[in-house]
């Protein structure tokens, strides 16, 4: 069994499940308790606020980075929607999730210029989650 | 002679529309990433060969990989593997090892055998196989170590 001290890990890089460098790891959460890990904030930069990543997120605590499994929630946030065929739909605004999936996304789309409406899309209509997300029809 | 002439005539207008389809429209590949914009469209014996998208790269995508279905925006059947330049490289344990320089593509098709990594002018450029990669996303990370 391989053993590893905050020294390793604090000051790390954290990637996510895409590769996407998030920021830096700087604190370690700690159970008095129950003596056990809960998780790590991660610096996200100074334009972004702290991120805290619970333990069942971290993938692996490697020599020179820690690796968090799939995607943070935060990153859906903003990004463009887009159909199978191009059409464009909208922005993420917010997205449930539930035991690390993601459960459903709710995309703002414009319409006019002072208004806008909500769509509501459950996982199973979500094709593919990159720069931009592409939902079926 | 008369009639030849409106023949073509008439053949350079249904291109013309159909060029107009795809000129300046943005394309997005297959994983959601936007490519570029079309910026000119390659034709042979009459018909669409190919397309010319200019983004970070130019790309010349063949008409093949464009999905019928045109909308506001243009969808690509394939991630082209010109996306990997730039790209930064990670090893197992999390060490930076560069960004993607260039690709080792096969023949004309979307595939790959190895790609050059270079951290900076000082480094030396190193050369990584396409079945030692692990994940492929917005960056790279590997399955063994540097």
């Amino acid at each position: 069994m391989e053993s590893i001290t905050t020294d390793d890990i604090l000051g790390k890089t954290a990637l996510d499940g895409h590769a996407r460098v998030l920021g830096v790891v700087v604190k370690m959460h700690i159970d008095t308790e129950a003596k056990t890990i809960l998780g790590i904030t991660i610096d996200q930069g100074l334009t972004k606020p702290d991120l805290f990543v619970g333990l069942a997120h971290v993938k692996k605590f490697a020599k020179n980075a820690v690796f968090l499994h799939g995607l943070t929630f935060n990153a859906l946030k903003g990004k463009n929607v887009i159909s199978e065929d191009g059409e464009r739909i909208g922005t993420v605004e917010s997205v449930v999730h539930k035991n690390e999936q993601v459960v459903s996304i709710t995309v703002n789309k414009k319409v006019g210029t002072f208004k806008s409406e909500n769509t509501h899309y459950p996982a199973s209509k979500i094709k593919e989650i990159g720069e931009t997300i592409i939902v079926r029809k | 002679m008369e009639k030849q002439k409106f023949t073509i005539a008439d053949q350079a207008i249904k291109l013309d529309d159909r060029a107009k389809m795809y000129l300046t429209k943005k394309v997005y590949t297959l994983s959601g990433n936007k490519l570029g914009t079309v910026k000119d469209i390659l034709f042979a014996n009459g018909k669409i060969t190919s397309l010319l998208i200019k983004g970070r790269n130019e790309n010349i995508i063949d008409f093949k990989h464009i999905k019928p279905e045109i909308n506001d925006r243009i969808m690509l059947s394939i991630d082209p593997i010109s996306l990997l330049l730039g790209k930064t490289v990670f090893d197992k344990e999390g060490k930076k090892l560069g960004k993607v320089k260039s690709i080792n593509q096969i023949d004309n098709k979307n595939e790959f055998t190895e790609m050059t990594v270079k951290r900076n002018i000082f480094t030396r450029s190193q050369i990584i196989k396409a079945a030692e990669i692990e994940t492929l996303k917005e960056n790279i990370i590997l399955n063994t170590e540097y």
